[in-house]
């Protein structure tokens, strides 16, 4: 794969779950409480070798796109970018001394499952967290907010699991 | 000298992380008030012509409910006409129409999107200022009480429903008159509180509540949900109580924006208590 084709890949998957999660996702409110946030993987996915102000910039327009098609006030944007900064401090303990192909990425069939699920709910629920404490913001409504957080979490997880699956599956 | 350049150009990617998180800390600061002019923008930018063609093709999907919907309500509507009833004496009834003004007339609109799992959730509606909707008209539905408009653009307003932290209803319950107060805690959005019902007047679950007409936006006698679970707080000694909304906010498509003809006349009489507090 040249530099242009993963670039434009790139730039396909931004738009595909910009849009999956802006007008399928944010629709889906199962109990009032269940939001899955797919466009996370959008920053999770990127390639290991992508340098750091890529990710960084990468992730605020992300954040930002969601942000301004769906009432996120900023919060978005704030998250997904704090997730592009820590993402090369976790992916560090996955990668350690592996040789990394150029273009190689953090995917189900890359990691194995145990790994994968682990690396992608790390990142979900410190999104999440910081994501609802900045919408929420008060103690005495803590209960529908740890709620939240739980249901959310799996949700995104799940889906996510779901879509590498079905997507990014290596064909032998 | 080069030192710092080393500096920098070893953590380029902090410095770089906490320029884009102030920039992000910026654009929430410039949201957080509904008023603040940005989300009000959303109305006119390219967000709204996308949730326009959407809801131009998930609309058809719904058509079914909503059209059993309309019918109930015709049904419940005309039964209300006057062809509907019968003078139970000719020599007793006398109709004096020119003793009745109207106070309200509706305007119907159509939700083209919409939060529910946030802590404060908005609607936006597809008639503005061209339709005559103005900033604090009251909003209701079929089923029930939705909330108010908070901002308005040409062709689109938005709504601040009761799924919103900053909302507050005066609402009755129907059986005994007693008002409270319906706020919103954050969770499910079939579920509300009330607050600062008296509890020397009992109270039932499955009470009917209805708004009070103590707000000038929203009418008397609109359905706003049933008494779920009731606690007393021991304390101040008024209840605390969970009710379910009757509108059903995840399946909601059309909603009537309530003009009221006397609004000016009452703000009037209003602006007199503000000039009261300031003089104190």
């Amino acid at each position: 794969m040249s530099r242009l084709n993963i670039t434009l890949l790139g730039a396909l998957h931004f738009v595909l779950l910009l849009f999956a999660q802006v007008l399928l996702f944010d629709n889906v409110r199962l109990f009032g409480y269940v939001n899955p946030m797919i466009y996370i993987w959008f920053v999770l996915m990127l390639p290991y070798k992508t340098p750091h102000w890529a990710v960084l910039i990468l992730a605020f327009l992300m954040g930002l796109c969601v942000d301004v098609l769906s009432f996120g006030q900023g919060f978005h944007a704030v998250t997904l970018t704090f997730i592009g900064f820590i993402r090369p401090f976790v992916l560090n303990f996955y990668t350690g001394n592996r040789d990394i192909a150029p273009y190689q990425r953090p995917t189900l069939s890359d990691m194995g499952f145990m790994q994968f699920a682990f690396y992608i709910s790390l990142l979900v629920i410190i999104h999440h967290l910081l994501f609802f404490s900045l919408d929420v913001f008060r103690f005495d409504e803590i209960f529908p907010f740890l709620l939240r957080l739980f249901l959310s979490t799996v949700s995104t997880v799940v889906i996510i699991l779901l879509c590498d699956f079905l997507f990014l599956r290596k064909r032998e | 000298m080069r030192g710092l350049f080393r500096f920098i150009s070893k953590f380029y990617y902090v410095f770089l992380f906490l320029i884009l998180e102030i920039a992000a800390v910026f654009f929430i600061i410039n949201n957080s008030y509904y008023q603040g002019s940005k989300i009000g923008n959303y109305c006119n930018s390219v967000a709204s012509k996308i949730f326009q063609k959407q809801d131009n093709i998930t609309y058809y999907f719904g058509l079914s409910v909503e059209n059993k919907r309309l019918a109930k309500e015709n049904a419940a509507l005309r039964s209300q006409l006057l062809t509907s009833f019968v003078p139970v004496n000719n020599d007793s009834i006398v109709v004096n129409d020119t003793d009745y003004v109207q106070q309200y007339s509706y305007v119907e609109a159509k939700i083209i999107e919409r939060t529910l799992g946030k802590r404060n959730n908005y609607f936006v509606i597809n008639k503005g200022e061209k339709n005559g909707i103005e900033q604090d008209m009251g909003v209701i539905c079929a089923d029930g009480l939705v909330g108010f408009v908070v901002k308005t653009t040409d062709n689109f307003s938005l709504v601040m429903p009761v799924l919103h932290q900053d909302s507050r209803h005066s609402v009755r319950n129907k059986r005994t008159n007693v008002t409270g107060t319906l706020i919103w805690e954050g969770g499910s959005y079939t579920e509300g509180r009330i607050i600062d019902f008296p509890s020397s007047i009992p109270l039932k679950r499955g009470d009917t509540i209805i708004t009070s007409g103590f707000s000038s936006n929203i009418p008397e006698g609109i359905a706003v949900g049933y008494v779920d679970k009731v606690y007393l707080d021991k304390g101040t000694g008024f209840y605390e109580v969970n009710i379910r909304f009757s509108a059903d906010y995840n399946n909601l498509k059309y909603v009537y924006v309530i003009k009221n003809f006397f609004q000016s006349e009452e703000r009037k009489l209003m602006s007199n208590i503000e000039k009261d507090k300031e003089r104190n």
